[in-house]
């Protein structure tokens, strides 16, 4: 679904990516764990077509992001660490220039922003300028337009950040329906509690580099996650 | 603290990457050709300023009148005062962004308040000091230089913002609470600071019809002004004349009154900046769900957009307006035309290209693509992930600034085709040479924000007026416009006008053919890049 080889990237002498290799498939809920700074944005901005990359492959369905990018992102939804998002539209206007992008029938995103809209308590103001939301709104907003053109591949950058208690756990829930449908789920946090709860797999980046990945229960084994990340991280 | 305070502001609004969007260390090509630019268009513009100011000081210095000369540089720092405090004072003084990080932190009200206007005072110097500059220079040339003189022109010209900004920044507070709370309240706030910028723009141009030198026309106006503002006069007297009487009433009215300002509103600065700015919201409103074509779309986002912000419709929607109030003013100025149109034909000179060359500045100054893509800011993210050529977000960009300028254009060619009683032939190439000249322009500024974009930005003014984008556009506009005049007179020389006109419409139609071929390899390659 999505493979990642041998991908780098520097910022001047910085390498915030420095051979990275993962593989994610059908099904996989994949946490992306890492202090600030280690470069799990740089990764899934990579990965979501925003920036370029030096070294390496990234392919989603087949598809290479360098070759093919406008072919990638009609497969994936990425979700940035802030919902930045047009503050002259109102809620369905963004959303329906989602839709218009993505090639979604009128009555298809009727029926799935409805859905989404009533799941995260969004539908009475969509009406309103984005301008009037707070961040959580804007949070709730960004991930429907992410899920309702049903992409096989969600890259979240910190996904929970903002978001009430109840939208926490109905995004949870719907990771999980999205994944049951052979959806694919990369997404970075610092919730560690999250990852071991949610996801099938893990990874740990530090500066730049992967250093531990796999299912969850095998990286972490008789351990808590946060645990074994406080031993990495003061590893020198 | 308070010279802490501006340092970091002053870094905010003014550092280098802030002004030019870009790392100048980073392009050593780029850094050298800005700095040719701004060399030439700083030497193009103090020249002919100077020149006619240097013009107007020697006509009035015989006429023993060079006193007026001072009363311009007063006046049009007063004007730029006028312009700041209208657009910027919101943003500087009633709902500045950081006030929760200032807030917090230990410091006094009136010492944040006072070093947020010296920053806002700084922004007017920079920009009067252009116009000051070429207008002192005739004059001390044409009177003499005397210590006084330069003294009070120096400390009278720091002082002139200040009043302004004291009664304006509340006619901005007012015009905003007023229209926020009402439906279409940025349209209503657009319409209403268009409206007052004309009634300035119109008062200030009255052109006298016997002069060649346009400031001539201002003398009667800004003469008019000081009558009513007689802080004009006692800065007059304190230079032209030495008063220092004049000097000192001008200094203790201003300073008095800005100071009694910065005390007085303390306390309304910090209740307007704890207060949102609700705006108008329609409950009523139905959410529907309609699709469009990705085009389409993309161009609603504009429209949206452009109107979401009354400055960036204030600056680039001028020509627009200007090219529909000439149209309109033909209608009932038809008799003053005819006689022009007489004079012209004794000169042997065709109205349609005259005509265009109106048309052509007015349509530089909608310089939408060269912001457009700036503007999307902290929402690039958004473009930059979704399954749509960069191309296709360029040309949508293009597209809308067409839609801008071509509607009206049409509407201001049927009526001055109805008023002056152009032949259709003549009215067809009025439109085809419009049509053409606002695509060919509009591609090269979407070029221009390609290559100089600018990201990083408090507020959107920063971006519209202060870019480079948006200056190289501006006056590469205008250079544009005058290589196709030169084109035209040459090709005059030799063919009718009407052929003229074709064969540059044609050279505009082939150069935005491979334009747009550049264009698609440029835009992939440097969006995946910023």
């Amino acid at each position: 679904m999505l493979e990642i080889q041998n991908v780098s990237k520097s910022y001047g002498q910085k390498k915030a990516n420095d051979q990275i290799s993962l593989s994610i498939l059908p099904g996989d809920i994949y946490g992306f764990v890492g202090h600030n700074g280690a470069g799990k944005t740089t990764l899934l901005k990579a990965i979501a077509g925003i920036i370029d990359f030096d070294e390496g492959s990234i392919m989603v369905l087949n598809k290479s992001v360098k070759k093919d990018p406008i072919g990638v992102k009609k497969e994936i939804a990425y979700i940035p660490d802030n919902p930045d998002v047009y503050e002259s539209l109102s809620g369905i206007q963004y959303l329906n220039f989602i839709g218009d992008v993505f090639n979604v029938s009128a009555i298809e995103r009727q029926t799935l922003i409805e859905k989404y809209a009533n799941m995260f308590e969004l539908k009475e103001v969509l009406s309103h300028p984005i301008s009037s939301y707070s961040h959580g709104m804007k949070q709730k907003l960004v991930i429907i337009s992410a899920l309702i053109h049903k992409p096989k591949v969600l890259l979240l950058d910190e996904p929970f950040v903002g978001l009430d208690p109840k939208a926490s756990f109905l995004l949870k829930e719907t990771f999980r329906q999205l994944c049951e449908e052979g959806a694919s789920i990369f997404f970075s946090t610092h919730v560690l509690e999250v990852v071991e709860k949610l996801c099938n797999k893990v990874a740990i980046i530090k500066q730049g580099k992967i250093v531990a990945q796999g299912l969850t229960q095998d990286v972490i084994k008789n351990q808590s996650l946060e645990h074994l990340f406080m031993e990495i991280a003061s590893e020198a | 603290m308070y010279l802490k305070l501006v340092k970091v502001f002053f870094k905010e609004n003014f550092s280098l990457k802030r002004l030019f969007g870009i790392n100048l260390k980073n392009s050593k090509a780029k850094t050298i050709g800005l700095m040719v630019l701004m060399a030439y268009v700083l030497v193009v513009f103090l020249g002919g300023f100077g020149f006619m100011f240097f013009d107007l000081a020697k006509l009035l210095n015989e006429s023993d009148q060079l006193g007026v000369v001072v009363s311009f540089a007063v006046t049009y720092t007063l004007g730029l005062s006028i312009m700041m405090a209208l657009l910027r004072s919101s943003g500087y003084i009633f709902h500045y962004k950081d006030y929760d990080i200032l807030a917090p932190l230990p410091l006094k009200g009136s010492t944040v308040l006072f070093a947020k206007l010296s920053v806002m005072l700084l922004m007017v110097y920079l920009t009067s000091t252009f116009f000051v500059i070429p207008i002192f220079a005739a004059y001390f040339f044409y009177n003499g230089l005397s210590f006084f003189g330069l003294l009070y022109a120096v400390i009278g010209f720091l002082l002139a913002p200040l009043i302004p900004i004291v009664v304006l920044s509340f006619v901005n507070l007012l015009i905003t609470k007023i229209t926020q709370r009402l439906p279409f309240a940025k349209l209503l706030n657009i319409v209403l600071m268009f409206a007052l910028f004309i009634g300035i723009f119109a008062m200030s141009f009255t052109i006298n019809e016997s002069s060649v030198n346009p400031l001539n026309g201002q003398i009667d106006v800004i003469s008019g002004f000081a009558k009513y503002y007689p802080l004009v006069r006692f800065f007059v007297e304190a230079v032209h004349e030495t008063n220092h009487l004049s000097f000192l009433l001008y200094t203790g009215i201003s300073l008095i009154i800005f100071y009694l300002y910065v005390v007085g509103i303390q306390r309304f600065v910090r209740k307007t900046n704890q207060s949102k700015q609700n705006a108008y919201i329609n409950r009523n409103k139905k959410v529907t769900f309609q699709s469009n074509s990705i085009r389409k779309s993309l161009i609603l986002k504009e429209f949206k957009t452009y109107f979401s912000i009354p400055i960036y419709v204030l600056n680039t929607g001028l020509g627009v307006v200007i090219i529909f109030a000439l149209s309109v003013a033909s209608l009932f100025f038809k008799s003053d035309i005819e006689t022009v149109l007489v004079e012209l034909t004794s000169m042997n000179m065709s109205l349609v290209p005259l005509l265009l060359v109106v048309f052509g500045f007015s349509i530089t100054m909608t310089y939408t693509p060269s912001v457009s893509l700036s503007l999307e800011g902290k929402h690039f993210w958004i473009l930059k992930s979704l399954p749509v050529d960069p191309f296709e977000v360029m040309l949508s960009k293009i597209l809308f600034n067409v839609l801008l300028v071509v509607p009206v254009s049409v509407i201001g060619v049927l009526l001055l085709s109805y008023s002056l009683e152009f032949t259709a032939v003549e009215g067809l190439l009025l439109l085809l040479s419009i049509a053409a000249y606002s695509v060919l322009s509009s591609t090269l500024f979407s070029f221009v924000n390609l290559y100089f974009p600018k990201f990083e930005f408090n507020n959107e003014v920063e971006v519209i007026k202060q870019s480079i984008a948006s200056f190289i556009s501006v006056f590469g506009g205008f250079a544009l416009l005058i290589t196709l005049s030169f084109g035209y007179y040459w090709l005059n020389k030799v063919l009718t006008y009407e052929w003229c006109l074709l064969i540059i419409i044609g050279v505009m139609i082939g150069l935005n053919y491979l334009l747009f071929i550049v264009l698609k390899k440029a835009a992939r390659k440097q969006f995946i890049n910023f």
